[in-house]
């Protein structure tokens, strides 16, 4: 194919890059940007030295960090996929049937961005921020290398040197690791293709060089894994948690690669002469062949786009947590006011209801019973962190700050709450050491000036309305013994040590006591808003029917409940009461017709605190 | 002579001369400054031995241009520029040599614009006391619950070459890695010494008679496995805590954590044997951390006397965390026999309303170290916590209040001479544990300590781990750590009970 026709294509899928992780899927990459880190100094070089391939971690960090602006991101993610379609398509130029197949040389661009568009909840438990660049850069090495060396040993006939040649990659595993086997391995099987191959006696030598270089390297390297030796460089299959849809890609690559070497291409690259010839002879074929390309390649975008089971749920979590920073609780309740949220968005949406101090009014509108995401093994690693920092348990928000730091290893945001959360402690000292590493970096440092203030004259904080909010908020005396492992059962215990005094404090004492089903506390809490003539929420009032107008001792009239609300109970009750076994479950006939009410919360659901 | 191969010649002996000419003139005309000098780490005013590694460190001023000079109150002179001041190895080792027993002054000379000035000098004093020349720790976030890549580390103090004992990434079967911790050695050697390994393939590897062996050695009706170690320095006896232990959080408190112990009892381990036998398992004790004497005749220990008023033993201690203190204890041992004596009281810190933790006795037999908190055991985490020292002649105990700062100052190592001291503190930012080396002298006085010279002088500031277990060694660990990714790759050999 001339590069007339091979243009469209390649402008289609660069766009195609450019707008989805650019545009579409923007919040994804800028979190894995800021789920990344890079430090531009001797001891983060030193870091990724340790074991053969990490050159490419070291490489990935640097260019990751460029999707903090996510155009500039998208567009040296782009430039890489296309190198490795470019290099890919002279490495293995099609033959026989798929001589027209342009479009076979982007699979592997398209498994690569396959697997990075699969990432959901996963990105928070493990490291895949470093894959994000550092795979395709192993690929992009390895091709490059392969293209390289067989063009020289093409052009050799003497068998000693085309051995040499084609097993001089091995001498880069310590830079590469696996991306310097590859092209030695590719280059081991076309050889083995070739009508004048070299003798089988070189043949086993390379492949014991395969076997042996690594294997050698095994003992300069302190913390090379004895069961990484041929996978170093790679993400460890067993390193990926979830379904299988987070991981086959890159098996898939890997055999893509060698079907590609072994039957799918022809060995060298096009010949300038049979070009010529073929354009001859097929006058129109050049417009059919691209358009067919282009038509192939664009069904693969669009069923890349679409087709792999994404949860939205994920990136209006995204959306969220980028909202709870900039503390805009609109976007919070517009994300989390979907057909069908999860129990992370629903925790989400209350904390926005609360700061907005309508909790209690609206905290059982909202879908009952809400599972836990797919593929989240323990949410708190997700949401710990904001949800603690903002219900002013800094403690413990800091506290899986560093269990993420320990397991992922250290990373922008995580830096960044850090540093909050030790200025909110009052442990200056901790925080100028976050400051001073956050700041090192291209574009992390300006988050970490906001608080420079605060590190030079801590008094400041008071004057912080965002900070001192959530200073306000911590228990006013210490608790040893809380396990916050669990989300909500934690918050909903600790919102009973929150000081007293605003009607904020009371919605989430009240919060508490309607989401655990606290009755016999019902009555005090209710006498504080009682005490201080403040308007009983929704919630408040149809607790207030259920708990206490059976109570004898109790006026239930006073409270002046809303004339709807309480023939809305009467109905409910009758409902109950009149309920016949044959109708059906119970429980559904009272989702059906009282679903938003906290009598219908209160009778049908049992887990009430379940991440 | 051909022209060019004279002018190759020249220039080889030329450049040296030219190059070793640029040293940094020092300033005649510089103003004094009433300044004080503030560099960091903080290399003042301390008292290093002679073979240590360069005290790289940076200047904590503004300027436009930096001088430092070292100057040797014997002899010798190193002059450095820049902000960050880094000295070579062999230069340095040469004027600590020619100034041992001796002092040097560091003078800082800052340029603002065209005026010099010279700081307030410091002096530093080379004692004649070499240091052990390695220092093994482990590296471990200051995290809570979860770990990931642990190592445990050895560094020559001589200069800055350091390098794995072991680490848990090198046998990760499954990518699942194993907790390691609790090394030691027996008597600053390391042909003897051992550390644990739990959660994947675990067990205890004792290195002995150059052969590593993994062992179990929770048997019978111990509580756990062996935990913190102390090798008796004579015979192939380890003897070890066993712990029942738990954490929990502060939600207010920014000590954030408190670790403690449920239960702990003292066993005896016999490593040609193979047996196991109880020093000391008193229900109403929790005794812990062990520690021999130099001569092996006494084991020191420290143990809370707790009784749980509730059944929940967990919820009990948790409510009376505070109230939990250990005194310091001893046995004598009778090492033919390996029968222990009567326990002892050795200090009674709950008598104070204090809690005494990790004795070690220095090698002279003199001195007995220990750290002292306001409650609990685990003191890396109080913020009390400081280094108290005995005199085991005369029972005076006294704050080292050089060594002691407003953070933690807790797990302690005594040098094989005696006469340093390295220690585990947070005083740089309350969180990230550094090792502090401080010299010690015959009658008990201490100089300033000083933090681990680092080849960066940035270095503490950017690493985000914790030196934990500073241990003192003669000699490099000579085990390949191949040996150990074999032994626990193997199956545990099960210790017995008697």
């Amino acid at each position: 194919m001339s590069i007339k026709e091979k243009i469209p294509a390649n402008l289609l899928f660069f766009g195609f890059v450019l707008l989805t992780a650019g545009g579409y899927r923007a919040e994804l990459f800028e979190r894995l940007a800021e789920l990344s880190l890079f430090l531009p100094d001797r001891r983060f070089w030193a870091e990724h030295l340790l074991i053969p391939g990490d050159l490419l971690r070291y490489a990935g960090a640097w260019l990751t960090q460029f999707f903090y602006h996510p155009w500039l991101g998208a567009a040296l993610l782009a430039i890489l996929l296309t190198g490795i379609q470019l290099l890919m398509y002279q490495a293995f130029p099609p033959k026989g049937l798929f001589r027209n197949g342009y479009v076979l040389s982007f699979v592997p661009s398209l498994l690569l961005l396959f697997q990075i568009l699969q990432l959901d909840y996963v990105i928070f438990y493990e490291n895949r921020a470093e894959l994000l660049f550092s795979q395709p850069l192993g690929l992009l090495g390895a091709l490059g290398i392969f293209c390289i060396v067989d063009r020289i040993r093409r052009n050799t006939h003497r068998p000693g040197i085309r051995f040499g040649v084609s097993t001089a990659p091995l001498l880069l595993y310590s830079l590469l690791g696996f991306y310097a086997l590859l092209p030695t391995l590719l280059l081991w099987i076309r050889e083995w293709k070739e009508p004048e191959r070299v003798s089988g006696k070189l043949q086993i030598a390379a492949a014991a060089g395969m076997v042996l270089i690594p294997l050698l390297f095994f003992f300069c390297y302190e913390r090379l894994s004895v069961f990484r030796i041929y996978t170093a460089g790679t993400h460890a299959l067993y390193q990926f948690q979830g379904s299988w849809r987070l991981w086959w890609a890159y098996p898939a690559l890997f055999g893509w690669l060698l079907l590609s070497v072994a039957l799918l291409s022809r060995s060298g690259p096009i010949q300038h002469s049979s070009r010529r010839s073929v354009e001859k002879t097929q006058r129109h074929a050049p417009l059919l062949r691209s358009l067919l390309n282009i038509l192939l390649l664009a069904v693969c975008c669009v069923a890349l786009f679409f087709g792999p089971q994404q949860n939205p749920n994920f990136y209006r979590l995204l959306k969220v947590q980028r909202a709870l920073q900039a503390e805009n609780y609109d976007v919070i309740l517009q994300q989390t006011t979907v057909e069908k949220p999860d129990r992370i968005l629903w925790l989400y949406r209350n904390l926005a209801l609360w700061k907005k101090n309508r909790l209690c009014e609206e905290l059982f509108n909202y879908p009952l019973d809400l599972p836990s995401p797919t593929n989240t093994i323990m949410p708190v690693r997700i949401i710990g962190p904001d949800l603690y920092a903002h219900y002013g348990q800094v403690n413990h928000a800091y506290r899986w700050l560093m269990e993420n730091s320990v397991l992922n290893g250290v990373k922008a945001e995580y830096l960044r709450e850090m540093l909050k959360m030790s200025v909110l402690n009052g442990e200056s000292a901790l925080a100028v050491k976050y400051y001073n590493i956050l700041r090192r970096t291209l574009f992390y440092g300006k988050q970490a000036e906001q608080y420079r203030e605060y590190l030079l004259r801590p008094e400041r904080v008071a004057e912080n309305a965002t900070l001192q909010s959530i200073r306000e908020y911590r228990p006013d005396k210490d608790i040893l013994g809380e396990e916050s492992s669990y989300v909500e059962p934690f918050l909903l215990r600790s919102f009973w040590n929150i000081p007293d005094g605003s009607f904020q404090t009371l919605e989430l004492k009240m919060s508490a006591v309607l989401l655990l089903k606290k009755g016999e506390l019902f009555r005090e809490v209710l006498e504080v808003y009682r005490k201080n003539n403040m308007a009983l929420p929704r919630y408040v009032q149809e607790a207030a029917l259920l708990f206490l107008s059976v109570d004898p001792e109790f006026d239930i009239e006073s409270l002046r409940i809303a004339e709807p609300i309480v023939r809305r109970y009467n109905e409910f009750v009758n409902v109950m009461q009149n309920h016949r076994p044959e109708e059906g479950a119970l429980s559904a006939k009272l989702r059906k017709h009282f679903g938003d009410t906290y009598w219908c919360y209160f009778t049908t659901v049992q887990n009430v605190a379940v991440i | 002579m051909k022209p060019h191969i004279l002018f190759i010649l020249l220039l080889w002996i030329l450049l040296p001369l030219l190059f070793s000419s640029c040293s940094p003139t020092i300033p005649s005309d510089a103003e004094e400054s009433s300044l004080p000098l503030h560099i960091y780490p903080d290399y003042t005013s301390v008292t290093l031995p002679y073979n240590i590694a360069p005290l790289n460190f940076k200047i904590e001023h503004p300027a436009d241009e930096y001088l430092t000079v070292l100057r040797g109150e014997k002899k010798g002179e190193i002059v450095l520029d820049g902000k960050s001041v880094r000295i070579g190895l062999r230069k340095w080792r040469a004027f600590l040599a020619e100034n041992r027993g001796a002092s040097y002054r560091v003078e800082v000379y800052l340029r603002s614009g065209a005026k010099w000035r010279k700081l307030i000098p410091a002096r530093n004093y080379v004692s004649d006391d070499p240091v052990d020349e390695y220092l093994s720790y482990r590296l471990i976030e200051p995290g809570y619950v979860h770990f990931n890549k642990l190592s445990i580390r050895q560094r020559n103090l001589t200069d800055f070459t350091e390098s794995d004992v072991f680490n848990n990434e090198i046998y990760a079967p499954g990518g699942k890695k194993a907790c390691i911790n609790c090394h030691a050695y027996q008597n600053y050697r390391t042909s003897s010494m051992q550390f644990h390994a739990r959660e994947i393939h675990g067990g205890t590897l004792i290195v002995n008679n150059g052969k590593v062996r993994k062992v179990n050695l929770k048997t019978g009706d111990l509580i756990s496995g062996g935990v913190y170690p102390a090798w008796h320095p004579q015979k192939n006896l380890i003897a070890y805590s066993v712990n029942e232990t738990g954490q929990v959080f502060h939600s207010r408190d920014s000590q954030k954590v408190e670790v403690q112990d449920l239960a702990s009892d003292l066993i005896l381990y016999d490593v040609e044997q193979n047996q196991v036998r109880y020093i000391s398992n008193r229900k109403d004790q929790l005794e812990t951390f062990p520690a021999w004497s130099p001569d092996g005749k006494t084991l020191y220990y420290a143990s809370a006397h707790y009784v749980p008023e509730q059944e929940n033993v967990s919820m009990d201690i948790i409510l009376n965390y505070k109230k939990v203190r250990y005194n310091l204890y001893k046995r004598t041992f009778d090492a033919e026999r390996q029968t222990f004596g009567e326990q002892e009281l050795v200090f009674d810190a709950a008598a104070l309303g204090k809690s005494a933790t990790l004795p070690r006795v220095s090698p002279d037999g003199q001195f007995l170290l220990f750290t002292l908190g306001a409650y609990g055991n685990f003191h890396i985490w109080h913020k009390s916590s400081d280094l108290c020292l005995m005199y085991l002649e005369k029972g005076w105990v006294t704050e080292l209040e050089r060594a002691n700062s407003n953070d933690v100052e807790s797990y302690h190592s005594w040098s094989s001479n005696g006469r340093w001291v390295v220690y585990s503190s947070r005083r740089d930012d309350g969180s990230y544990t550094r090792p502090y080396l401080i010299h010690f002298d015959n009658e008990g006085r201490t100089g300033k300590p000083f933090v681990l010279p680092q080849e960066d002088p940035d270095f503490y500031g950017r690493f985000l781990k914790s030196f934990n277990i500073p241990e003192f060694t003669v000699e490099p660990v000579a085990t390949p750590m191949i040996d150990f990714v074999s032994a626990m790759h193997n199956d545990p050999v099960e210790a017995k009970l008697q």
